[in-house]
């Protein structure tokens, strides 16, 4: 099964996406709340993939999914946002995530069609 | 200084004058022609009275305030008396001879008192005054020993009262003498005026005070000859000369005059040129020019030393009273602004130098003045920037708040949708499922609606990544096919961002709704410190700035940050709009 990490300053949005994606039949590995913590969860956990917010207290999800493509694959970093996709531009694809879902479009089947994990 | 007076008795006098004078003239030419003058005598008298006749009516007219026209009419009326001492009516006699004494007391009177018009100092007066009494006396007493008998004429005269020839021959020579004496004083007056006088002083002495030398000389040489039986044909020479001079005295009169009347034109002249504001060292200029004075300074009142500064800005003495330098001050509501160093003979003309303080007065004034609008212009462009700047955070706030609270909240009804939807699983009740799908779709479009509505609020890419991204993401959402050519990909301020933004945006919506267009085309560029937006369509045309709002507000948005907005639009020929932006220095961010 496949492992993930959610970083999201929300806990109702952590705790939605929880339900949703382990209810899709991901495994929820961690919950980190800003970018730093997210980093060493990541380092630490080692999950398949990391759903990244991009508006984060102490830093912006495309930094931390910048310093995780350095690191080397995987984990997948999935980017997110209330917003939507136009509202970042071209920052989105040069971050090195492997794609963007919009907060409300989340989905096992979304992720899935972005990561082409199982 | 001699007060207007233009009324309406002297206006009916002068014009009595004006027609009585002539008939008066040919009257006394003629009364010469009969008794048998020479011809040249004749002429020589029309000339000079004529001159001083017509002079002195142009100057009373001109300068009905100035004594010196009446005198100058005066002096001519006197004059034609003349011709009576050449009849044989002894009555006539004495009445021409007195008439010429008081018409050359007159000229006397007259050159000294150029060009106030009036005595101005006791010497001057106490010396005309004694001059008038000793010529008229000794005349009288000429004439009293004057036997026409005596020198083979055919009639008495009735005033004959010294007999005895010897002394009637020592009176005639005591008249000389005297005319000696006083023509002596003039030239001494003369000398001394010319010597004591600055440039421009003597610019205003010189048409009256050289003939009138020239005239007092000739008077002196032919009383010499006189005494002394001179040749005739020096005599005639010497008599010829004092005729031409006296005939020019009036014409220095009007030369003095018309110098007047060109210092107030050059006025006019420092009115125009003090309407550009000059630097203070051309003001300076500017006023020596119009006044004919090169010694003229000007001193500005600082009330920062609180004394006068010159253009140096170093304190500036002012002289004192006496030292041969007048000074004119400048004030503005009891506050002194300048003062005028100069020439005090510049006030000889009492509305000259008034003339040019309220011609400077006026310009400090104006200068005044545009620095306070342009100090108030300049703040409200600052605060007209401010309230754009306001604005544009206002909407950031109401945007951010849209984000952090409705648009949160229906992420999160659209996700707690889909896991009951989840939750139910394949097997749950089908209507159930129909109106979870419902519900989730509801939700997805307020959000959609919410987003689109935040966007024309504040759109988060352009703070995200910048203009470019954001043109390129308004020309994917327009229903018109838009090309985007970016010439920079660098980051400015946020009010130019915000700027550039919304002249695209509005002008793309035009484009949509108004233009026709089949396509469109967005070209950013920026040169040096300017940014240039260019959006250009295929459509009808005929775009007006003043009708939209929409632009209407695109180019008072520009003009906060002092940018501007061109539109060329023909009937039938498309629309490009240009929006020229000043970037100042850039934050060198790339994109």
């Amino acid at each position: 099964m496949t492992t993930i990490l959610i970083v999201d300053d929300h806990v109702g949005f952590r705790l939605q996406a929880r339900s949703l994606l382990e209810a899709d039949g991901f495994i929820v590995i961690g919950e980190a709340v800003d970018g730093a913590t997210g980093l060493t969860a990541a380092r630490t956990l080692k999950p398949d993939l990391v759903l990244l917010d991009v508006g984060l207290p102490d830093t912006e999800g495309f930094n931390v999914a910048r310093e995780l493509a350095i690191d080397g694959p995987p984990p997948f970093v999935v980017l997110t946002s209330s917003r939507e996709a136009s509202a970042f531009g071209p920052r989105l694809t040069s971050s090195g995530a492997l794609g963007f879902i919009p907060k409300d479009e989340l989905s096992g089947a979304a992720i899935r069609a972005l990561s082409q994990v199982p | 200084m001699a007060k207007t007076v233009t009324s309406t008795s002297d206006r009916k006098l002068r014009r009595l004058t004006m027609v009585a004078a002539p008939v008066l003239l040919l009257g006394s030419l003629a009364y010469l022609t009969v008794n048998e003058a020479p011809a040249l005598r004749v002429a020589i008298n029309g000339i000079v009275c004529g001159a001083f006749l017509a002079t002195g009516l142009l100057a009373w007219a001109r300068r009905p305030a100035n004594r010196t026209g009446r005198v100058m009419v005066a002096t001519g009326l006197f004059l034609l008396l003349d011709p009576l001492q050449a009849g044989a009516v002894p009555a006539l006699a004495l009445v021409g001879l007195i008439g010429t004494t008081v018409s050359d007391i007159l000229l006397g009177y007259l050159i000294l008192a150029f060009p106030w018009g009036s005595l101005r100092s006791n010497v001057d007066r106490v010396f005309v005054a004694a001059s008038a009494v000793a010529m008229l006396s000794a005349n009288l007493a000429a004439f009293s020993g004057f036997d026409p008998r005596a020198v083979g004429r055919d009639y008495d005269n009735p005033f004959l009262l010294i007999r005895d020839p010897g002394l009637a021959q020592a009176a005639v020579t005591a008249s000389r003498l005297t005319s000696i004496v006083v023509l002596i004083g003039f030239l001494t007056i003369f000398a001394i005026r010319w010597a004591r006088a600055s440039g421009p002083a003597r610019r205003t002495y010189s048409p009256v005070l050289l003939p009138s030398t020239v005239l007092v000389i000739a008077i002196m040489v032919n009383t010499i000859l006189s005494l002394f039986d001179g040749p005739d044909g020096l005599r005639l020479a010497a008599g010829i000369t004092q005729a031409l001079a006296r005939a020019f005295i009036p014409v220095g009169f009007l030369v003095g005059l018309l110098r007047t009347r060109m210092a107030r034109s050059a006025i006019a002249d420092l009115v125009v040129e003090l309407g550009e504001t000059p630097a203070p060292a051309r003001l300076r200029e500017a006023l020596a020019n119009a006044l004919g004075d090169p010694s003229l300074t000007v001193a500005y009142w600082s009330p920062a030393v609180d004394s006068y500064v010159g253009v140096d800005g170093a304190p500036t003495e002012l002289p004192l009273e006496g030292s041969g330098r007048a000074v004119t001050f400048l004030e503005r509501d009891g506050q002194p602004i300048a003062a005028i160093l100069h020439d005090p003979v510049l006030l000889e003309d009492p509305g000259l130098v008034a003339s040019v303080a309220s011609a400077m007065r006026l310009s400090v004034e104006n200068e005044r003045l545009q620095a306070e609008v342009e100090a108030q212009l300049g703040e409200v462009r600052e605060s007209r920037a401010r309230i754009v700047a306001a604005g544009d955070m206002e909407r950031k706030r109401v945007e951010r708040d849209l984000h952090d609270g409705a648009q949160q909240r229906l992420v999160s009804l659209t996700l707690a949708l889909r896991l009951a939807k989840l939750k139910l699983g394949d097997d749950g009740d089908p209507e159930v499922r129909l109106s979870l799908d419902h519900a989730s779709d509801e939700a997805r479009s307020a959000l959609a609606e919410l987003r689109e509505l935040a966007r024309g609020i504040h759109p988060q890419i352009l703070t995200e990544a910048g203009l470019g991204p954001a043109i390129e993401s308004l020309a994917d959402r327009s229903s018109v096919e838009v090309a985007v050519e970016l010439g920079t990909d660098r980051r400015f301020t946020p009010a130019v961002e915000a700027a550039a933004y919304f002249v695209v945006s509005e002008a793309l919506a035009n484009v949509a709704k108004y233009a026709g267009a089949s396509r469109a085309l967005v070209r950013t560029e920026w040169l040096v410190d300017e940014l240039t937006i260019e959006i250009a369509d295929d459509g009808i045309g005929g775009a007006e700035p003043g009708s939209g709002g929409g632009l209407r507000g695109l180019e008072d948005r520009l003009s906060a940050i002092d940018g501007r907005l061109e539109i060329v639009s023909p009937t039938g020929g498309g629309t490009r709009i240009l929006a020229y932006i000043p970037t100042g220095t850039p934050a060198t961010m790339p994109g």
